[in-house]
C-alpha cells in the first residue's frame, strides 16, 4: 500500500474519507451525574464530620479549634482528591468538559485544598495544645514525636506546599515544562502519605466504621480510576495500536509533518480538530509528552500530524526517524462537529492552528457550507492550503486567504461581515496562536454572536 | 477564707515543709519558737536518716558499717513502725527490699512531721497544719466548724488539682511524677508502674507515709488492702487517668 | 459546562441531609454527647445514671454535703471521640458531692493528651488554689526547686 515517494502517503484529500468507527459523542448528562455524584461525596464527608462531634468533645479545652482542624482536613482531601480526578484524563469527562476546560478547572481549585490543608495542620495543632495546656511549638514537637503517621503525613503536606508553590504561574513561567511536571508528579506522593495517618488519629473516624469505610472507598475509587485511566488506558492504547514514524515530510518554513503507521487505527474513534498527547520514543524525546493535534482525520493504517518549530520539542520532531515508536493519549479536546450548534460554519484559523482547521473540515456533516479563513503573514506560511481549498470546493464553501503582516491585513469587523454575510448563522471556530484565537472571538462576541456558537482552541507555542 | 495567723517554710530534708499555724490563746512569739523548735527536731532528723548522706547514722546502718545498737534511738522507733507498716500493709510497703540495704525513707518524713506537729500541739498552739513536701498532718480547726482542706495535686499538671479532701489528721500522697520511677515493687524488685499518684488519710502520718508508697506500687491490690486497715482510706489515680478510692475517702470536690 | 456548579451543590445537600438524617435515626438516647453531670443538676444527673448503669455500686459512705446519705452510682460510658470515658457520681440529698472517672477506654495508643480532654470534662476547670479554700496541697514529694513551681508555695506565701 505505501508507496516508495512520498507524494502518495498526502491523505487523498479529493474524496471524503470513509467513516470508520465514529468517534464517541459527548454525553453531557453522564457528565452531570459525576458531578452530582462528587457533590454527594463532599456533603457526605463534611456530614460525616459534624455527626462524629459530640457535644463534650466539642466544649472540652482545644474543642473548638480541634473540630475546625477535622473539619478542614477532611474537606481539603476530599478536594484534593478532585484535584487528581480532574486530570486523570477520564474519557467520557473530557469528552465533555474539554482536555482544557479540566485543566482550567484544575488550576481554579488548586489553591483549596492547600489552604484548607495548612489550615488543619495549624488548628488541629492549637486544638491539642489547648487540651494539653502546652505551648504551640511544644505541641508541634509532641505531634510529631510521638504519631510516626503524622510525622509523614507533615511531610507530605510540605512536599505539596513545595509541589503546588512551583506552579504559582510567576515561578512556573521560569522553569522548563519537564522540571515543573517532574516536580508536580510529587503531589501524587504528598497525597499518599497523608492516608495513614487520618484514619489512626482522625477524630472523626477512630471508632466510626462507617465513615472509615467511606474514606476508604473513596481512596479505592480515586486510585482505581488514575491508573486506570492515566496509565492503563494509554498503555492498552500504546499496545493495541504500535503507532511508529513512517516520514517526515517538510511542509513549509520550520513546520513538518510527521505521518505515523499503526494498526486498528479505526478504533483510535478520533473526531476532527481532536488532539493527542505524542510521546516518541527516541532519544532526547522519550520522557517528554507534549499535545499536537492531528491535521487530518485517520487513514487507516496512517495517522498524519502537522508541527510547527518553535521550541526544542518541535523542532526534534524534524529529526524524527522513520520505524520510531510512539506511545499516545487521547483523543482529546472539544474543538470538533459534535459542539456544533448552527448548520452552516465557519473556520478561522492563523498560522500552525490551520492543522486543527484542516482535519475539522475533512469531518464537517453534510450542508456546513464552510466559510474558511486562513491568516498568514508570508504566502509560504500557509501550510496544508491547497487541501483546505480542495476540502472547501467539495463541500461547497468558502475559501478566503488573509495574508500580510498585522499592519496590512486584519481580521475586524468589517472583514468578517463582507467575508461572512451570514455571521450571525454559523457556527464560528476559531484557532491558531492564543493571542489570535482570543482576539477573534473577543471580536466575534462583540458583533452580537453568542458564546455558546463559538469554539476555539489556542496552541500554546 | 481560712486564714491561719502565719506560715512557715524550713528548707529540710531535701525538700521544704510548710507550717501554718493558727496560734490561739498562744502569743505570736511562742508560737513562732515553737515553730523553730520543730523545725530544728526536723533537721536532727535529717542528719539522723538521710541516705543520700554517706555519713549519716542510717548510711552507715545500710553498709554494715555500725550495728542496730550503735544508732540513736529514733532509728529502732522508726524501723519498728516500717515493721508495723509492711505487716499492715501485707508487703506492699518493705523497706528491707529496697535495693542497698534497709530504707525507711518512705516512713521517715512522715514520722519526722507528725513528731513536729506533735510538738506544737505541746505548746498549746490552737490548730496547725505541717506539710512535708507533700506529706501532711494537722490538728484543730482553722475557723470554727471548718476542717483543715487539702488539695491533692493532679498527677500531669502542675498547676491543678485532682481533688480537695478534708484533712482527718493525715494525708499522704506518693507517687512518681517529682523524681520519675523511684517506687521499687518488692515484689519483683524493678520500678512500679501503671499508677499515676496515690494517696492516704488517716490518724498516722507515719503510717499514712508507708501506706502511700505502698499504694503507688501496689495500685488496686494495694487498695484492696489498704480499705481493711481500721481508720485508713486510699485514694488512686491511674495511670490512664481513671480514679479509685476505699469508699470512706473525706473528698470535698 | 452550564450549570455545573448547580449539579455539585444538589449532590452536596442531598449527601450532606442524607448522612445527617441516616445518624438521627440510628442514635441512641443517652448514648452521645451528654453525660451525667451537664451543669450539674442533681435531678436529671441521677437520673441519667440511674436509667442506664453500667455497675450500679450504692454506697453507704458520708459526702461531706449536707442532708441524706450519699449514694453513688455509675454512669454509661460516653463516646468522646477517642475512646470511651464512665464515670461514678456520688450525690448527697441534693448536691453532687464527688465526681470520678470510672473507667476509660481508648481506641488507639493512649497518649496523655487524651487524660488531659477528658479528666478536666469532668471537673470544673477553676479547681485552682484560691478559688477552692484549701489550707495545702499533698502530691509527691516535692525538692526545693519543685517547691517553687508548686501551688503549696502560694498558700505559705499568703501570710508568710
Amino acid at each position: 500500500m505505501p508507496a516508495a515517494s512520498g507524494s502518495r502517503r498526502r491523505p487523498s484529500a479529493r474524496r471524503p474519507p470513509p467513516r470508520y468507527e465514529p468517534a464517541a459523542t459527548p454525553r453531557p448528562g453522564l457528565v452531570q451525574a459525576a458531578l452530582a455524584v462528587v457533590g454527594v461525596g463532599l456533603g457526605a464527608v463534611t456530614a460525616l464530620t459534624i455527626t462524629s462531634e459530640t457535644g463534650a468533645q466539642f466544649t472540652a479545652a482545644g474543642g473548638v479549634a480541634t473540630f475546625v482542624g477535622s473539619l478542614t482536613g477532611m474537606v481539603g482531601t476530599y478536594l484534593a482528591m478532585v484535584m487528581v480526578l480532574l486530570v486523570s484524563r477520564i474519557p467520557f469527562v473530557e469528552r465533555v468538559l474539554g482536555h482544557d476546560g479540566l485543566l482550567r478547572w484544575h488550576r481554579w481549585l488548586a489553591p483549596w485544598p492547600i489552604s484548607l490543608l495548612v489550615a488543619h495542620a495549624v488548628f488541629i495543632t492549637a486544638g491539642y495544645a489547648q487540651a494539653a495546656r502546652t505551648g504551640l511549638w511544644h505541641q508541634v514537637g509532641v505531634l510529631l514525636r510521638q504519631y510516626p503517621d503524622v510525622l509523614i503525613a507533615t511531610v507530605g503536606l510540605g512536599l505539596m506546599c513545595l509541589a503546588g508553590s512551583i506552579s504559582i504561574r510567576a515561578i512556573r513561567r521560569r522553569v522548563r515544562r519537564e522540571v515543573w511536571w517532574s516536580v508536580h508528579l510529587v503531589m501524587y506522593l504528598a497525597l499518599g502519605l497523608s492516608f495513614a495517618h487520618v484514619l489512626a488519629i482522625g477524630p472523626a473516624f477512630v471508632g466510626h466504621p462507617l465513615t472509615q469505610a467511606v474514606w476508604w472507598l473513596i481512596w479505592m475509587a480515586t486510585v482505581g480510576l488514575v491508573l486506570g485511566y492515566r496509565i492503563g488506558l494509554p498503555v492498552v492504547r500504546s499496545m493495541r495500536h504500535r503507532l511508529q514514524v513512517v516520514e517526515v515530510r517538510p511542509e513549509g518554513p520550520g513546520v513538518v509533518s510527521v505521518v505515523c503507521s499503526g494498526q486498528h487505527l479505526e478504533k483510535l474513534a478520533v473526531s476532527g480538530g481532536q488532539f493527542f498527547c505524542w510521546r516518541f520514543l527516541a532519544r532526547g524525546m522519550w520522557w517528554h509528552s507534549h499535545p499536537y493535534s492531528l491535521s487530518a482525520l485517520p487513514q487507516p493504517p496512517y495517522l498524519r500530524l502537522t508541527v510547527k518549530n518553535s521550541g526544542d520539542h518541535s523542532a526534534a520532531m524534524a529529526t524524527l526517524r522513520p520505524g520510531t515508536k510512539i506511545m499516545i493519549e487521547g483523543p482529546y479536546g472539544t474543538f470538533t462537529r459534535h459542539v456544533q450548534q448552527h448548520r452552516r460554519v465557519v473556520l478561522i484559523a492563523a498560522g500552525i492552528g490551520v492543522t486543527a482547521l484542516r482535519a475539522l473540515l475533512e469531518d464537517l456533516p453534510r450542508g456546513s457550507q464552510p466559510v474558511v479563513i486562513l491568516r498568514a503573514s508570508r504566502q509560504e506560511d500557509l501550510v496544508l492550503g491547497s487541501e483546505v481549498r480542495a476540502l472547501v470546493k467539495h463541500a461547497h464553501g468558502w475559501y478566503h486567504e488573509l495574508v500580510g503582516s498585522r499592519e496590512e491585513v486584519s481580521i475586524n469587523g468589517r472583514t468578517l461581515r463582507r467575508l461572512v454575510p451570514d455571521l450571525d448563522r454559523r457556527d464560528v471556530y476559531i484557532c491558531g496562536p492564543e493571542g489570535f484565537v482570543t482576539g477573534v472571538a473577543d471580536l466575534v462576541r462583540w458583533l452580537g454572536i453568542p458564546a455558546e456558537a463559538i469554539h476555539h482552541e489556542a496552541f500554546a507555542l | 477564707m481560712p486564714d491561719p495567723a502565719f506560715t512557715h517554710a524550713e528548707h529540710v530534708m531535701g525538700t521544704v515543709v510548710s507550717f501554718a499555724v493558727v496560734p490561739g490563746d498562744v502569743p505570736a512569739g511562742e508560737a513562732r519558737a515553737a515553730v523553730g523548735a520543730a523545725c530544728a527536731g526536723l533537721h536532727r532528723v535529717d542528719a539522723t536518716f538521710s541516705t543520700w548522706d554517706a555519713g549519716s547514722p542510717v548510711s552507715r546502718l545500710r553498709r554494715g558499717e555500725a550495728t542496730l545498737g550503735m544508732m540513736p534511738p529514733e532509728v529502732a522507733e522508726v524501723l519498728d513502725l516500717c515493721e508495723l507498716a509492711a505487716a499492715a500493709s501485707r508487703g506492699w510497703f518493705d523497706p528491707w527490699a529496697m535495693p542497698g540495704g534497709v530504707d525507711p525513707t518512705g516512713l521517715v518524713k512522715g514520722w519526722a512531721v507528725e513528731r513536729a506537729a506533735a510538738g506544737l500541739r505541746r505548746a498549746g498552739i490552737a490548730a496547725a497544719l505541717v506539710n512535708g513536701g507533700g506529706d501532711l498532718t494537722a490538728f484543730g480547726s482553722p475557723e470554727p466548724g471548718r476542717p483543715w482542706r487539702a488539695g491533692i495535686r493532679h498527677p500531669w499538671r502542675a498547676d491543678a488539682l485532682a481533688c480537695i479532701v478534708e484533712v482527718r489528721s493525715a494525708v499522704a500522697t506518693s507517687a512518681s511524677y517529682e523524681r520519675g520511677g523511684h517506687l521499687i515493687d518488692p515484689f519483683t524488685g524493678r520500678p512500679a508502674a501503671g499508677v499515676a499518684s496515690a494517696t492516704v488519710t488517716g490518724p498516722s502520718l507515719a503510717m499514712a507515709d508507708a501506706l502511700a508508697t505502698a499504694l503507688a506500687v501496689g495500685g488496686d491490690d494495694a487498695l484492696a488492702v489498704i480499705g481493711e486497715i481500721e481508720g485508713y482510706e486510699g485514694y488512686l489515680i491511674r495511670a490512664d487517668g481513671s480514679e479509685t478510692d476505699t469508699g470512706d475517702m473525706r473528698f470535698l470536690q | 459546562m452550564k450549570r455545573s456548579p448547580a449539579f455539585i451543590a444538589a449532590g452536596a445537600i442531598t449527601g450532606f441531609t442524607g448522612v445527617l438524617i441516616a445518624h438521627a435515626g440510628a442514635r441512641v438516647p443517652l448514648a452521645s454527647g451528654s453525660h451525667p453531670l451537664a451543669g450539674g443538676s442533681p435531678g436529671s444527673s441521677a437520673s441519667a445514671g440511674a436509667s442506664r448503669p453500667a455497675a450500679p455500686a450504692a454506697h453507704g459512705g458520708t459526702g461531706a454535703g449536707s442532708g441524706g446519705p450519699a449514694h453513688t452510682v455509675v454512669g454509661p460510658g460516653v463516646n468522646f471521640g477517642y475512646g470511651t470515658i464512665a464515670v461514678r457520681v456520688t450525690v448527697a440529698g441534693h448536691r453532687i458531692v464527688s465526681v470520678r472517672v470510672a473507667s476509660l477506654s481508648t481506641l488507639e495508643p493512649t497518649s496523655q493528651q487524651i487524660s488531659y480532654q477528658a479528666i478536666p470534662i469532668l471537673r470544673s476547670e477553676v479547681l485552682s488554689a484560691q478559688s477552692a479554700s484549701i489550707n495545702a496541697v499533698s502530691g509527691a514529694t516535692y525538692t526545693s526547686e519543685g517547691y517553687d513551681r508548686s501551688l503549696q508555695v502560694a498558700l505559705d506565701q499568703l501570710h508568710a
